[in-house]
């Protein structure tokens, strides 16, 4: 098997698994293995980026993405530890079909740009593209005043969730709150 | 044939482990340890795997089965895949061809070990929330509490080791550590980096859940934590998830901060069989010391409280290695 077939299989292998989880990750009425489906999702997309010849792209998203946020989402979904009845009624059916409809037109209509649009070729890349050395270049070099906004806006977040959970904090805790629902790590 | 070797030795090397452990543990608490079977009681890990085979797979009530069966095997695939990146030893040439004593090459392999290290903590977090058990849930939740926050401090560490060696590539990081300074002290990261290997050093130990931080399974409070409800081999799944991580981890530090294979004085280019075989003995006499003094630690320190845990990776850890990235920076433009 050649080499571009090889990578064609895996695009592929990899694109439906990142779809399949996807999907999995909106349709499953358990929080947890909604967290689970993304996992698939994460690791799918990254495995994607791999063949695009962006290692660094790649293993960022696994560590950022699957390594750090969806422990926090799991994290937050353990210390709620909903029971069924707490999941909420399911929505009517005519509510979730109108949902389907909408979801096929919007992916409709996003294929048919992306098939209109024309088909420049991909511009040329230098052998070491998208090592971690090519993309702190382009990041410091010739991104840096974008680079910097967003880390200003990042720490504005920061900050205004530091804010937020203070003020939380400063009042009264609620009396009829059972005191056992604070987990390890609860007092932060 | 390196990814079997490597494979080969992750799993040879576990039973070895826990033989270790368990008479290294007897030594420190003055025993014996377990010495009936085979000379020494080599053979004793395998005769715990025989049992563990043949005991009953216990399946609890009320788990949830999709993530309990999941839970164990996540759990090891990280801790096995971590030895993937690790040069092992100097490139021998084998028949006109550079034989690379390392599966994953490429500048990219300590990202996946950093990526690796993060998906770890699911088999655990799966694992305590599946078996529908208190304790287990609290461990699982500790466990993703505590790897969340040591991973920072570990990538921060490794920041600084980076901007010593300018690359992020293990091999170039390893040949940045040959030579010596007067002749008799190896130019390691852990002469260069000393705040970063410690900070390292404990976070492996975190990550791992190593005692001092085996917080997610502590057994005075939480049982078991995370593996209270498993049975048999699914038990010896994480059994071994733990023993392979401790490996990896170790075999990361040689890596890192003890100059990999290298050792002072050696001859550059040499690409002999010999010469191959000799690095690989130098390279696993570093991890052995290392995971000596792993074993030596869990049976020496106490267990720490849960806060002193988180206080002890953000309040102190984390804010040191940010420190000790600006004086790095600040020593290379001096």
């Amino acid at each position: 098997m050649s080499h571009s077939v090889l990578r064609e299989t895996f695009f592929v292998i990899f694109a439906f698994l990142a779809i399949f989880g996807a999907f999995l990750t909106v349709s499953r009425r358990n929080p947890m293995y909604s967290a689970v489906s993304l996992i698939l999702f994460f690791g799918a997309v990254s495995g994607v980026m791999m063949i695009l010849s962006a290692p660094f792209l790649a293993l960022m998203q696994l560590m950022v993405y699957a390594g750090a946020i969806l422990v926090l989402f799991l994290f937050v979904i353990m210390l709620l530890a909903l029971r069924e009845e707490e999941l909420g009624e399911e929505r009517p059916w005519p509510l979730q079909l109108l949902t389907g409809i909408g979801c096929a037109v919007l992916f409709g209509l996003l294929a048919a740009a992306i098939l209109r649009a024309p088909s420049a070729p991909a511009p040329a890349v230098g052998g070491d593209f998208g090592s971690p050395a090519e993309v702190g270049r382009s990041m410091f070099a010739e991104w840096v005043l974008p680079f910097e906004i967003v880390s200003v806006l990042i720490l504005a977040a920061t900050m205004g969730s530091v804010v937020l959970a203070k003020k939380h904090l400063d009042r009264p805790e609620p009396a009829e709150e059972p005191a056992d629902t604070h987990g390890p790590g609860g007092g932060h | 044939m390196v990814v079997v070797g490597v494979f080969g030795v992750v799993m040879q090397i576990v039973p070895l482990l826990v033989w270790a452990e368990r008479r290294i543990c007897a030594w420190v608490q003055d025993r014996v340890g377990p010495n009936r079977v085979g000379p020494f009681g080599l053979f004793q890990p395998l005769a715990d795997a025989i049992k563990l085979l043949f005991k009953e797979d216990v399946l609890p009530d009320g788990v949830d089965r999709f993530l309990y069966f999941l839970a164990p095997a996540l759990a090891f695939f990280p801790a096995a895949m971590t030895a993937t990146v690790i040069p092992f030893g100097a490139p021998i040439m084998v028949g006109g061809d550079l034989l690379h004593l390392q599966v994953c090459r490429g500048n990219v392999g300590m990202l996946l070990f950093l990526a690796l290290t993060g998906l770890s903590v699911y088999g655990i977090a799966f694992g305590g929330w599946a078996s529908n058990n208190k304790f287990a849930m609290l461990g699982g939740l500790r466990a993703s509490a505590q790897v969340l926050s040591y991973e920072i401090a570990m990538g921060l560490a490794l920041v600084s080791v980076f901007m010593t060696s300018q690359s992020v590539d293990l091999n170039v990081i390893v040949a940045d550590q040959t030579g010596t300074w007067l002749g008799f002290i190896p130019k390691w990261n852990a002469v260069k980096q000393p705040i970063a290997f410690v900070i390292f050093f404990v976070a492996a130990f975190a990550e791992t859940n190593r005692l001092p931080f085996d917080l997610p399974e502590c057994e005075a409070e939480l049982i078991g934590g995370y593996h209270t409800e498993y049975s048999s081999m699914k038990f010896s799944l994480f059994f071994l998830a733990e023993y392979a991580a401790m490996f990896s981890s170790c075999c990361m530090i040689t890596t890192l901060f003890l100059g990999g294979w290298s050792f002072p004085g050696m001859p550059s280019g040499n690409t002999g069989v010999l010469f191959g075989f000799l690095t690989l003995g130098v390279f696993f006499a570093k991890v052995l010391v290392l995971l000596f003094f792993f074993i030596l630690v869990r049976w020496t320190l106490p267990r720490f409280r849960f806060d002193q845990l988180m206080h002890l990776g953000w309040k102190s850890l984390i804010p040191l290695s940010l420190a000790n990235i600006a004086a790095t920076g600040v020593a290379a433009q001096l």
